[in-house]
């Protein structure tokens, strides 16, 4: 019994959370890569399920007796305690269950999702400021047939997929003569051809209005300049598309997720009104 | 232009009240207040032109959300104009956000913000968690002062610790975290990504979470919960300034 009341004592709280507060400090000087794997450690996790436990422990112990029924100052943190409770075991639900796929899509074409939707491009609008700056990217999509207009800060559902607009940029798409016949080659999709593969890696100014591509070939980066041939290839004409790119996420936790930020959010004005209205 | 009023203003009201301190007065005076209120007027004015300028609520980049903290510290100054310390504190804080928002190191050129900065989530997440730092600045000059001043009521200074941190905690959840994180599912797809500027708003609300349990523990460690709120405003600088400067991030342009 001594033992459970540990579990839920207010020590246990001053001890796990600047433990939890060091653990995430220390994640955030570190590299994206490596502070994945901290995350996702024992370092982190450790004290953050302990914490859960600890929640847990209290928020029972809260209920058995009714409290904050009793004392509506308390009312506030406990909804944040549940709210906490919830987002923890989406936290963990959503790092087992997420998935996301970046895309880099050109006007007019066409992605099948996993879930077996196609989406594609019909058309891309950039507006720019009078200063040039970026004012809205809007990329007009056919989902199965249906129409959407996906924009940043405006998601769009495909499924049980949500399609997010996180860029717009420039893509090059190269039109090469191979032994094979006409090609083209885009960053993302590789041509093998005359027995040989072929990457594009960058493009490069080589003068007013021509570029020069480097193209990985069989691991060796060779340099293409427009009209010319290198190796049984000639680079014909290099196009630049505007594309945009697109973070297709599938979240299962992001229903539970919701759920814990609403909950953390009533806690937080009910507290919040609490101690406005009560007088000092 | 309004912006260096609201500069001069603060300096004003830093050397009237300040000198009254010297002089060892014991009432405040009343004419500070209505120059720290004039510094605020100021300031809201140069946000309201700010954001007529881009045609959206001027809180995107980092000269503007220094102004923004500073509108906030000065009000809650305003609010505690008869304590002189925390009247003091709080205007010396704004003055020294003025004062870096004019250096070189911030750029104050009017820039429309970029499509992703252009939400009501992000104003909400931006305003909110500013108005809590605010509380949180206050706290601080508090605890400060209550740590330093041995000659004043310790009591005294550690229930108005409290309550300011009582009124900012839920305003910084709310604000910092759970609008924070709306936006950031609506404008990356996902509520959280541990990115530095999010881990340190986290390590705050921590930090503030730990002053909360350790106040519920019973007197005896008053002093200890006072060293964590002087401890939580320094994160909650850092979070703001520091983390744009040396942990960059998908937070760098605030």
């Amino acid at each position: 019994m001594k033992r459970l009341g540990i579990l839920r004592s207010l020590k246990t709280t001053t001890v796990l959370l600047p433990l939890i507060a060091v653990s995430a400090l220390v994640s955030s000087f570190l590299s994206p890569e490596d502070r994945a794997d901290w995350i996702g450690g024992p370092f982190f996790l450790v004290p953050v399920l302990l914490f859960g436990v600890h929640l847990a422990a209290c928020a029972v112990h809260r209920l058995r007796r009714a409290a904050s029924w009793r004392h509506p100052s308390r009312l506030g943190a406990d909804i944040i305690h549940l709210g906490l409770l919830v987002l923890i075991a989406a936290g963990l639900m959503s790092s087992v269950l997420r998935s996301e796929t970046p895309l880099v899509l050109a006007r007019g074409d066409s992605v099948l999702l996993e879930g077996g939707r196609r989406v594609t491009v019909e058309d891309l609008e950039f507006r720019t400021w009078a200063d040039g700056t970026p004012r809205q990217w809007t990329a007009r999509l056919d989902i199965d047939g249906d129409a959407a207009a996906l924009e940043v800060n405006h998601p769009v559902r495909a499924g049980s997929y949500r399609l997010v607009l996180t860029g717009f940029l420039t893509r090059p798409r190269l039109t090469m003569d191979t032994p094979e016949g006409t090609m083209g080659l885009t960053p993302e999709s590789p041509i093998v051809a005359g027995g040989e593969r072929l990457e594009l890696r960058r493009l490069e100014s080589a003068g007013p209005g021509r570029w020069s591509a480097v193209v990985e070939v069989d691991g060796v980066e060779r340099r293409f300049v427009e009209g010319r041939s290198s190796g049984g290839f000639t680079l014909q004409s290099v196009d630049l598309n505007s594309a945009v790119g697109i973070l297709s996420v599938r979240d299962p936790a992001r229903i539970p997720a919701g759920l814990a930020l609403g909950l953390i959010g009533l806690g937080a004005g009910w507290s919040l009104v609490y101690r406005l209205r009560r007088p000092r | 232009m309004t912006g260096t009023a609201a500069f001069i203003s603060l300096v004003l009201t830093l050397l009237i009240r300040g000198s009254g301190v010297v002089i060892g007065r014991e009432r405040p005076d009343p004419v500070s207040p209505w120059i720290s209120a004039a510094a605020l007027g100021a300031l809201l004015a140069e946000l309201v032109v700010r954001s007529a300028a881009i045609r959206f609520t001027a809180v995107t980049g980092t000269y503007e959300a220094l102004l923004l903290f500073a509108v906030f510290l000065v009000a809650v100054g305003l609010v505690f104009r008869r304590r002189t310390g925390l009247f003091l504190g709080l205007n010396f804080l704004a003055f020294a956000l003025l004062a870096l928002a004019s250096s070189p190191v911030v750029p104050s050129e009017l820039r429309p913000p970029v499509p992703a900065l252009r939400s009501a989530w992000l104003v909400l997440h931006v305003v909110l968690a500013f108005l809590g730092e605010a509380l949180f600045a206050a706290a601080f000059v508090a605890a400060l002062i209550r740590l330093a001043d041995r000659r004043r009521d310790p009591a005294d200074l550690d229930a108005l610790t409290s309550r300011l941190i009582l009124i900012g905690f839920p305003i910084y959840t709310l604000g910092a975290l759970v609008f924070g994180a709306v936006w950031a599912w609506h404008a990356w797809g996902r509520f959280w990504g541990w990115d530095p500027k999010e881990t340190w708003a986290l390590v705050t609300w921590l930090t503030y979470a730990w002053y909360l349990h350790i106040r519920l523990i019973g007197r005896k460690r008053d002093r200890l919960a006072a060293m964590v709120a002087v401890l939580g405003f320094l994160f909650t600088i850092f979070t703001f300034l520091g983390v744009n400067y040396l942990l960059p991030g998908l937070h760098s342009y605030l």
